[in-house]
């Protein structure tokens, strides 16, 4: 496959999670012995990224569960491509198993030893999408990179029409 | 390539209670190692209490190993509890509904 002309790079951006080298800061092939590695390299590219606290560790650990998801179901190595497009960090996780046995996003019960690590990467990060492909399957997670404000975790689409919120439940 | 091991571990037992104190990140690169570790500890004293103190990173293999020891714990009759686990480890543990199981009553804050 011919690679991407960089040049691309000053074109209009692309807002599909696969695009070819636009915006891309991270990419990384990965098998069961550079699992850490790759968490590590992650862990930097996020930080460079202006991600910090809760959002950053959150996402680390969210494509961790990727990258090991899969080596442990997806084939055995995969790539990580992390890509800044506009504001928005998008982690990609691209590998080549099958799947028989599905993918599972689902809280296991306490006492289930596993099945716990696309469900994690979901909640930690609100944005899992998996993509089945006849090769295998491609999972992302986004996080904006916007600063967020002080007090609010969920922002509100117009305060100043809000009621006041209920000092108790009616 | 061969990485440092990005953790380890110290074990000791006073009577039929042992304390394992584990440092550094717990991945899938040490999740074997760990669960044997700590399923060995559970079948051979009453009470196993796992320092986590100094660990700054767990994953979803950790806590299917954990899952692993606390399910053989309960088989033997043993006590298996995490200790001092720092926020970042106890929001993995919340997130995942396992705090409250592995966290002995009154150990959290």
């Amino acid at each position: 496959m011919a690679k991407p002309d960089p040049s691309d790079i000053s074109g209009p951006t692309v807002r599909t999670a696969i695009s070819g080298s636009a915006g891309m800061v991270l990419r990384q092939p990965f098998d069961a012995a550079t699992v850490t590695a790759a968490r590590h390299l992650l862990a930097s590219t996020v930080a460079e990224a202006g991600l910090t606290g809760d959002s950053a560790d959150d996402v680390v650990l969210a494509v961790n569960e990727l990258v090991t998801n899969a080596v442990r179901h997806g084939g055995g190595t995969g790539v990580l491509e992390v890509r800044v497009l506009d504001d928005v960090l998008v982690c990609e996780v691209i590998d080549s198993g099958t799947r028989a046995d599905g993918l599972p996003v689902r809280l296991s019960a306490v006492d289930v030893p596993g099945g716990r690590g696309l469900w994690l990467a979901h909640h930690l990060t609100g944005t899992l999408v998996l993509t089945r492909r006849p090769d295998g399957v491609t999972a992302s997670v986004t996080v904006c990179l916007c600063p967020e404000p002080p007090s609010a975790t969920v922002p509100a689409e117009d305060n100043s029409a809000a009621p006041e919120p209920a000092k108790g439940d009616s | 390539m061969n990485p440092e091991p990005m953790w380890h571990h110290e074990q000791s037992t006073d009577g039929d209670h042992t304390t394992i104190v584990l440092t550094g990140e717990l991945d899938l690169s040490s999740a074997t190692e760990l669960q044997n570790l700590l399923v060995d500890a559970v079948r051979t004293a009453s009470i196993v209490t796992v320092d986590v103190s100094a660990v700054g990173f767990i994953d979803s293999t950790t806590i299917t190993a954990l899952v692993n020891a606390h399910n053989t714990a309960a088989t033997t009759g043993c006590q298996f509890t995490l200790a001092n686990p720092a926020a970042r480890i106890r929001r993995v543990l919340q997130v995942t509904g396992v705090l409250s199981t592995f966290t002995a009553p009154g150990s959290a804050h």
